[in-house]
């Protein structure tokens, strides 16, 4: 078992699909052209921000997808060269680009569909210089790439740029190994639910509900 | 597609090295080239090319891949079951047979290759090996598989000049046996050991894989060798055929028996594989589907009707049996990412799905997957390859049956 | 304040990558909550990126005007991160949204306005050639000169938008009046979210334009209603004030006809007909009166309930009616507000105070007699009185009568609201503490007036409001008080300002109220009026078309730059300093300049100090920035709060009450002639005096109305049966990000929200490309199934440019009608349909 247990908790009752820790983790990751490593879905009809139902009996809240950083990675065992890891020390779910010979198992294997993206043409951006903090890896043509939790944030001390941004405050990250934990507090109080538990991953990310 | 070049193969002079296989060689490679030169325009301008994207992440290429995997098995357990058990084989095919695995099996590492977004990386499949993972045991077992075909090859020709034993013979026949179960077993858990993909995560896929290889690779073997005797490259008898053309219906009666099985596994909780089964009956993929039934029915039918036995009614059976795998394939790949698991609406970019612009009910209400003219342009062209090989193993080794040599 | 940050960067992926495979030891690094990563102390240094981060304030039109660390590397912001506020140690009130994270587009972006540009081809074409700041300041101001000379002074006008809170280069700025009151020129103001205030002022007072309890105070209220505010579009920013007022217990009530996100997290939505609050409130005041639970102590002691209203007149039975001469007292004059309702310059020469009349209106007493309101014991609320044959009767009663039009039975058929629902939330605004929170919907018809004055006047019969927990109010656009407008070289206005909405009239006619009124010249900065403002046809053909000279300074282009005769590049808000006094958060903030301006822009203050140097002022404008927002901010009622210009830059931002969180009209203290809540208007005005006539009866209590257009059986009803409303996203605030591309790519295009049962209806299918039109106007947009959307209405995400639709824009489809009371753009009193548009 890894050292920590790094989770993230994203709170539905407060989540608006604002879309704010979309764009942030946009910027702060200089992720080119069409890639968006978080995305924010409706849960209720066919289109975002649409209610299930019949005006005026309607339900809809939202969720933010993101990789999962599962326990029991689907992606892990099935990349040929290792290119996608767990680390051992945070249970952070890593891509090295480096190393991607952009076979996609890992997105093929994913039970959560477009959390990893490909960079299906060389990386364009929309500016001509590059965003975003200066110590996150170049993006490759070719390769896939996803939600890191911000490793470049967690190895200064901060937390990912989705949560930091949240204005809704409907997101907690920390280690659910550590007992004092705000999220495991959070855990023990607030009952959650993963996303998909059914494929067995075992996500470390958790839904409030 | 491998029917008509080899029908063009088929018309030509009947002489090893003739004009004819020339000309083959010449079309193969032209083709290939032009497979080669498209490849590059994928790689330099990108695989946005394509129509994969990121909720459908495999198209035309494995489909392919899975579908050559399949047609190389035919050849070479066609030829080694015979020796293997010490039975009276199909006739003087043999090594054709062999030859057909061989150049099928190049195609589809080929087409592995053109999947591949970092090609010049491959050496790292040899460097940082993840041995846990499904694609790394096929790229093994394909290896070794090429390897084995070849070496089997070489020793069915060498035993015929006495240089090996046939006890050794036999040796190799039985573990290429085992190795072509393997292959097509390990091709099946690239996709049968994912959970994400209800479509694929069932026990069956990989028998079911070895059936269905069997089916097109029986099928690939009757044309390939009605084709060279066509062409007279080689002498096989018609009671060869026919034993063929009975195995191969065997071969599809049990492909459609687990087919029949996975369906009703599937479809009988009424649950989400429900859903399922109503996409391949009715759904975006029924012409696939009914494709793949009709095309088998109609070959177990020519096969096992005395009356309907003919050359050419064989060949076309041969035909068929390999169309209906393919439409398996394209059910198979095309049906594993048919099913989102995630279904909400989120943003779509030109990076999500290949029909991006409504929202992801639309995204999912045709076939969420088509391929593109460069996708098929450089199919075609590793398909070229594998003939490529074919021919020029035809006219460079010496696989006409011994006693014709 | 500037932070240098060198953080241990450059570090190379490889080395990264290795230090993040070794398992040492883990050190603390901080801020996280799990004691900081191991990977922290490998951390490589490379060769060092330094990034410097200055204090921004983002500061649009959503007012929440968050405090941003700006991050510039390499003489680029490349980033844009929260920063926290001082005044709010707790972290409290620390947020940016989406937009706040994608400003490096708008600087960056190719849309920038980059030099002057004249333009060359016919209006509206967009071809322009490039010009010199020299040239384009002498062709604007030498055709000021001609038409000043030509037309009179008042031919030059100017007006904005909401595209800056900024005290010097924004909305708030007394700069502009300093030169134009100089030059005489006409102020157009713009006539937006006018509706509200009016029905609410007219009851308690002027505090501000909106004002509610401070959102923090959300949670001590046992129940929030939200009338018709899309917070969780709108004003993201307030969203996890009600977020935490849910977690501590607040219940929700949200009174809206479209499942916004908001409504969805409700603990009860009611889904109401469109632009009929004011029978619904009405209606629950009705039960509240039915079940005699109103607060009577309240309404007698706070109220005008008891006063006497003479039949004939309409007006309070004064004392002076019962010969009781009027006391004449002096009272200072009131502070003055940041708020841009009012040209800067009324101030000059103002005395420092006034003259009030103290005649006390007369109320009947408990042993039945009539006394003046300061000397009644127990001030009745009901009776009557004969005052010499004219009956008088107490505003309460007069109120009662009025209200007891709307029982729960009739006001369900008016709102599509069950009688018992009305009932039920009857009961819910009575149990309080409550608060009533007021958004722009109902403020978008031409009834807003009486919807925000019923809701003020229910406040009156609970007698929730001014305490914790307690409040009616909108609340969500907040000015400073007692800031100081006359800065150096003010002079007042010569000219009365003129509402936008009368502006159509004028140039159609040269005249304004019977007088001849031409103005010939424009100059529009901070704002996009021909996207924003409403009925575009009118605006461009009748406003623009009639200019001689349409000048307008921006950023980027827009709809409005594509009309101008000139366009001058305006530096964006990071490429300036500024002082933000426009805040939801209620805190004087001071914004850094990062970088400079790009191309060649120049920053609205320096814009106005080469045009004052061309109209012949070149010492109009002769200190810094800094000197001005000195003179801002620096006054006596401020300082004695501890606020001064120097501090506010020392601390970044200062609350600028003096208790927090503020709460409006504590100890039940009314701005109103009486101190009390005057929910009988004896003496009704207008919002904005274009000239108009209204009939003072109606206004003097709240009442149901039809609006303009927008509802069953209006005069264009045979032809338009769909009700347009709009929103305002959270991908663009207004016009502004609209050109953005990291918010277009996940919202890509113009979309019109359809219950599927009125799409259907029409043979519209979910994603096809729709025609919206009426008679004024149409616009093509994609329609988007929507079960949230009201049967019957059609919800439009607004301001989408309209190059960006296919044909048409949303604007022009809005009436320009206005009630004469508001005098307010009524953004949702209107009716469309809508077809399949089949061209491309």
């Amino acid at each position: 078992m890894a050292d920590k247990k790094l989770v993230m908790l994203v709170d539905t009752k407060r989540c608006i699909g604002c879309n704010s820790c979309a764009v942030a983790c946009k910027i702060e990751n200089n992720l080119p052209k069409n890639i968006w490593w978080n995305r924010i879905m409706t849960v209720g009809g066919d289109n975002l921000d649409s209610p299930e139902g019949e005006y005026p009996n309607l339900k809809m809240h939202n969720i933010t997808v993101a990789c999962q950083h599962c326990e029991n990675p689907a992606c892990v065992k099935v990349c040929p060269v290792g290119a996608t890891y767990k680390d051992p020390e945070t249970g952070v779910v890593r891509q090295d680009y480096d190393k991607c010979i952009g076979c996609r198992m890992c997105m093929s294997a994913c039970p959560y569909t477009g959390v990893r993206n490909f960079n299906w043409e060389e990386p364009a951006y929309h500016l001509d210089f590059a965003v975003g903090d200066a110590d996150v890896a170049p993006h490759e043509k070719h390769t896939v790439e996803k939600c890191t939790f911000c490793w470049h944030r967690l190895a200064k001390g901060l937390q990912p740029a989705c949560v930091e941004v949240c204005s809704a405050r409907a997101r907690h990250f920390g280690d659910a190994n550590d007992p004092d934990s705000a999220v495991s507090a959070i855990l023990r109080t607030r009952s959650h639910e993963q996303l998909l538990p059914d494929e067995g991953t075992d996500p470390n990310v958790y839904f409030l509900v | 597609m491998s029917d008509t070049t080899a029908a063009v193969a088929a018309k030509a002079p009947a002489k090893k090295g003739g004009a004819g296989l020339n000309i083959a060689i010449g079309a193969s490679a032209v083709v290939t080239a032009i497979g080669i030169a498209l490849w590059a325009v994928q790689m330099s301008g990108g695989m946005v090319q394509t129509a994969m994207r990121n909720l459908d992440s495999w198209g035309l290429y494995i489909t392919s891949f899975m579908f050559f995997v399949g047609l190389s098995a035919g050849g070479l357990i066609i030829s080694s079951v015979p020796k293997a058990f010490g039975l009276k084989g199909f006739g003087g095919i043999s090594k054709v047979a062999v030859m057909t695995s061989i150049a099928a099996t190049v195609a589809a590492i080929g087409l592995v290759v053109v999947d591949m977004g970092q090609p010049f990386r491959v050496w790292e499949l040899f460097v940082y090996s993840n041995l846990g993972s499904p694609l790394m045991w096929d790229i093994i077992v394909l290896m070794v598989y090429l390897i084995l075909s070849c070496v089997y090859l070489w020793a069915q020709i060498a035993a015929e000049k006495g240089k090996v034993s046939h006890a050794a013979l036999r040796v190799i026949s039985v573990v290429a046996l085992v190795c072509a179960v393997t292959v097509h077993s390990v091709t099946a858990w690239i996709f049968g050991l994912q959970q994400s993909h209800e479509m694929w995560h069932t026990a069956l896929l990989a028998p079911w894989f070895v059936s269905s290889a069997l089916v097109c690779g029986t099928g690939l073997v009757i044309c390939a060798a009605v084709a060279l005797r066509a062409a007279g490259y080689l002498t096989w008898e018609q009671a060869d055929l026919v034993k063929l053309a009975k195995l191969l219906a065997v071969f599809l009666l049990v492909d459609l028996y687990f087919f029949g099985c996975d369906l009703l596994t599937e479809g009988f909780p009424a649950a989400s594989g429900a859903e399922i089964v109503a996409m391949l009956v009715s759904g975006p993929l029924a012409p696939f589907f009914w494709g793949e039934v009709v095309l088998s029915v109609l070959a177990v039918v020519i096969c096992v009707v005395p009356s309907l036995r003919t050359t050419p009614m064989m060949v076309a059976a041969g035909l068929f049996a390999i169309a209906a795998i393919f439409c398996k394939r394209v059910q198979l790949l095309v049906g594993g990412f048919q099913v989102p698991n995630l279904d909400y609406p989120a943003a779509m970019t030109p990076f999500t799905v290949t029909d991006w612009q409504g929202n992801m009910a639309t995204a999912y209400q045709g076939l969420v997957y088509w391929p593109t003219p460069l996708e098929f342009g450089i199919a075609l062209g590793v398909v070229a390859l594998g003939f490529l090989v074919f021919f020029l193993g035809l006219k460079l080794l010496p696989l006409k049956p011994a006693d014709e040599q | 304040m500037t932070d240098q940050t060198t953080p241990k960067s450059g570090l190379t992926r490889r080395s990264f990558l290795k230090a993040a495979g070794a398992t040492t030891v883990a050190t603390a690094a901080g801020a996280i909550g799990f004691g900081g990563l191991a990977i922290a102390e490998d951390y490589a240094p490379g060769q060092p990126d330094e990034e410097t981060i200055f204090c921004g304030v983002c500061r649009g039109n959503c007012s929440g005007t968050c405090k941003l660390n700006l991050h510039v590397r390499d003489n680029k912001i490349v980033k844009t991160s929260k920063r926290p506020f001082n005044s709010f140690p707790d972290g409290s009130i620390d947020r940016i949204c989406l937009r706040g994270l994608s400003h490096p587009y708008n600087i960056y972006g190719p849309n920038r306005v980059q030099y002057p540009m004249k333009r060359v081809g016919e209006r509206g074409s967009g071809e322009w050639e490039r010009i010199s700041w020299e040239e384009a300041i002498k062709y604007i101001t030498d055709e000021w000169k001609r038409i000043q000379a030509e037309y009179g002074e008042q031919a030059i006008a100017y007006t904005r938008g909401s595209g800056n809170m900024g005290a010097i280069s924004g909305v708030a700025s007394p700069m502009y009046n300093v030169f134009f009151n100089k030059i005489n020129a006409s102020m157009i103001k713009i006539a937006r979210d006018q509706a509200n205030t009016r029905g609410i002022n007219r009851v308690v007072g002027n505090l501000g334009d909106w004002v509610l309890n401070d959102p923090s105070d959300f949670k001590n209220a046992k129940t929030l209603f939200v009338w018709g505010a899309n917070i969780t579009d709108a004003q993201l920013h307030d969203w996890h004030h009600v977020a935490d007022a849910q977690d501590a217990g607040t219940k929700l009530v949200v009174i809206d006809p479209i499942m916004t996100q908001l409504a969805a997290r409700a603990d009860k939505w009611v889904p109401v007909k469109p632009a009929t609050d004011a029978a619904l409130a009405l209606s629950m005041m009705y039960v509240m009166v039915d079940e005699d639970a109103v607060n009577k102590p309240f309404l007698r002691d706070h109220t005008c309930a008891p006063f006497l209203v003479r039949s004939d007149t309409g007006k309070f039975l004064r004392m002076s009616d019962l010969g009781v001469e009027p006391e004449v007292i002096e009272v200072a004059a009131g502070q003055v507000s940041a708020a841009s309702s009012e040209n800067k310059g009324a101030k000059v020469n103002a005395a420092k105070t006034v003259t009030k009349v103290l005649d006390h209106p007369a109320v009947l007493d408990a042993d039945g007699t009539v006394k003046s309101l300061v000397e009644a014991t127990d001030p009745q609320l009901s009776g009557t009185y004969d005052f010499n044959g004219v009956p008088c009767s107490t505003a309460y009663d007069l109120l009662v009568e009025d209200i007891m039009q709307y029982p729960p039975e009739k006001a369900q058929d008016i709102c599509d609201v069950p009688a018992e629902t009305i009932v039920e939330l009857a009961h819910l605004a009575l149990d309080g503490p409550c608060i009533h929170r007021l958004g722009w919907g109902s403020n978008s018809y031409t009834n807003g007036v009486h919807a925000a004055h019923a809701n003020i006047t229910m406040a009156a019969l609970t007698g929730q409001i001014g305490y914790s927990g307690a409040g009616t109010g909108v609340g969500d656009f907040k000015a400073c008080w007692g800031i100081n407008a006359v800065v150096k070289g003010m002079t007042a206005a010569k000219y009365p300002m003129i509402s936008a909405l009368a502006l159509p009239e004028i140039m159609r006619t040269d005249k304004w109220k019977g007088e001849d009124y031409p103005i010939r010249s424009l100059y529009v900065y901070a704002g996009n009026p021909v996207s924003n403002q409403v009925n575009t046809n009118e605006y461009v053909n009748d406003v623009i078309g009639n200019m001689d000279l349409y000048v307008v300074a921006d950023y980027c282009f827009t709809d409005t730059t594509k009309y101008a005769d000139i366009v001058l590049p305006a530096a964006h808000w990071f490429e300036q300093q500024d002082l933000v006094v426009i805040s939801a958060t209620q805190c004087f903030i001071h914004s850094e300049k990062a970088i400079d301006p790009l191309y060649e822009s120049k920053s609205d203050f320096e814009i106005l100090k080469l045009l004052a140097a061309g109209m012949g002022y070149p010492d109009l404008i002769d200190l810094a920035e800094d000197e001005y927002m000195s003179q801002v901010v620096d006054t006596p009622s401020l300082t004695a709060l501890g606020i001064t210009y120097e501090k506010i830059k020392e601390n970044e931002d200062m609350y600028w009450y003096p208790e927090k969180p503020w709460i409006p009209w504590q100890n039940a203290s009314f701005r109103t002639e009486s101190g009390r809540m005057e929910f009988y208007v004896e003496n009704p005005t207008v919002q904005f005096d274009v000239g108009q006539t209204f009939d003072e009866e109606r206004e003097r209590l709240p009442r149901y109305i039809n609006p303009t257009e927008a509802y069953e059986g209006s005069p264009t009803w045979d032809k338009y049966k769909l009700i347009l409303l709009s929103e305002r996203p959270r991908f663009r605030v207004h016009s502004m990000w609209s050109d953005n591309a990291y918010l277009r790519e996940l919202d890509p295009e113009p979309t019109i929200k359809m219950n599927p049962a009125d799409a259907e209806a029409r043979g519209i299918a979910d994603g096809d490309y729709v025609e919206v039109y009426n008679d004024r106007g149409h616009c093509v947009a994609k329609a988007v199934y929507n079960n949230g959307i009201r049967p019957g209405c059609m919800v439009y995400p607004k301001s989408w440019q309209s190059h960006q639709h296919k044909a048409g824009c949303w604007s022009e489809l809005l009436t320009s009608e206005y009630d004469p009371v508001g005098v307010n753009e009524s953004y949702f009193d209107n009716l469309v349909e809508v077809r399949v548009w089949n061209e491309e």
